[in-house]
């Protein structure tokens, strides 16, 4: 892939996709914080990294129909929304950040030359602000029964890679749920061939309806090559995307 | 050689070259400075103290193997090389963050920041 723009873009909040409501993201910023631990027998600078956070600022139209961008920001929760951006048209394998955070704002400017916007931040909490890689095909509908997504492949960005031992995540965003309780296993393999699901801990998720959730296996998981999820269960038209972070350094 | 501009200027970060996805760079070599001036001086009298190095860079979002995005999506320590017209800068640094933007005009762009750190004075060659 080469240099891209932002068209076709999508940002899910929590189980509701606002991207036909926002106008801009301004901001999707991983951070670390820095200690200066610059010694007497040092005559430069020394600093090691601190605590990770993230934030995920962006733009929306006023919208007050039914699950748009009004009424579900300015419900300002007290609870952790889960932020998705999916960088570029979404599509198996292309990139998105995800982020557990806070609401910080709901932030109303109407404009001398009437426009009316809000303006929102979510800063990020208990997690720093991670990217990840689409398992699906950005928002996806499985119709019912066992379905095997195409899995992305680990050589695509970092050529010549077999595997990496630092664990991963997976954010979950579930939009809708026809009936019953699918089950998506995060499924690994060396050859594209033979998969199983993570070990030693599984990242298996059994949503019952519309809602997010992140989940995150030990930070020394091995995570081979080729990752997909095994959907199953007994279950209709479940609508979801789901954000796969491979970690590639130690985060421990 | 005569004066330059920055064409062309090549950036290596963590051993992959990123330079097509930057669009912009600042490095910043300063030294800290203490002031040592005595109650018997009318003019300023000054140390050098530690040698430091901030800076920022800017580029456009590119997902492909090895170029900026799977470089710099986890802050981190990296080895920095910026290889202007006669001169190379070399040293390694903290990337503090990394920030994305989607413009309103459909941009996608990113910015980061980064700082000296390992206590060695960044070379230039």
């Amino acid at each position: 892939m080469t240099k891209q723009s932002g068209l076709g873009s999508e940002l899910w909040y929590g189980s509701v996709d606002l991207s036909g409501d926002i106008g801009a993201v301004g901001t999707i910023d991983t951070i670390r914080g820095v200690q200066d631990v610059s010694a007497i027998n040092q005559s430069a600078m020394d600093r090691i990294m601190t605590v990770r956070d993230g934030t995920v600022g962006f733009t929306s139209f006023w919208n007050t129909a039914a699950a748009h961008a009004h009424l579900t920001l300015s419900a300002l929760p007290r609870t952790d929304v889960q932020v998705s951006v999916a960088a570029g048209t979404p599509a198996l394998g292309s990139w998105a950040a995800s982020l557990v955070a806070k609401q910080a704002n709901y932030s109303s400017a109407r404009g001398a030359d009437a426009s009316l916007v809000a303006n929102v931040t979510a800063n990020g909490n208990g997690y720093p602000l991670e990217w990840g890689e689409l398992l699906t095909t950005g928002r996806q509908t499985f119709a019912s029964g066992s379905v095997n997504t195409t899995a992305i492949d680990l050589d695509t960005v970092y050529a010549g890679s077999t595997s990496t031992a630092f664990g991963a995540a997976a954010y979950l965003h579930v939009f809708s749920l026809g009936s019953g309780t699918p089950t998506l296993t995060i499924q690994d393999s060396a050859n594209n061939s033979a998969f199983a699901a993570l070990s030693p801990t599984s990242l298996a998720f059994s949503p019952t309806g519309a809602g997010v959730e992140r989940q995150m296996t030990g930070l020394t998981a091995t995570v081979r090559r080729y990752v997909r999820i095994a959907v199953t269960g007994t279950y209709t038209n479940l609508v979801c995307a789901l954000v796969f972070v491979r970690y590639t350094e130690s985060a421990a | 050689m005569a004066k330059v501009s920055g064409l062309t200027t090549t950036v290596t970060i963590a051993g992959n070259d990123i330079s097509n996805d930057i669009t912009a760079i600042n490095a910043d070599t300063p030294y800290g400075v203490q002031d040592i001036t005595g109650l018997d001086k009318s003019a300023m009298e000054r140390l050098l103290l530690r040698a430091d190095l901030t800076g920022t860079m800017n580029g456009v979002f590119n997902t492909a193997a090895n170029k900026s995005h799977a470089t710099l999506k986890t802050p981190g320590s990296k080895s920095y090389v910026c290889a202007y017209p006669g001169a190379t800068l070399t040293t390694t640094v903290l990337t503090t963050n990394y920030a994305v933007a989607m413009g309103a005009d459909g941009s996608l762009t990113w910015s980061c920041n980064f700082v000296l750190t390992g206590g060695s004075a960044p070379v230039w060659s």
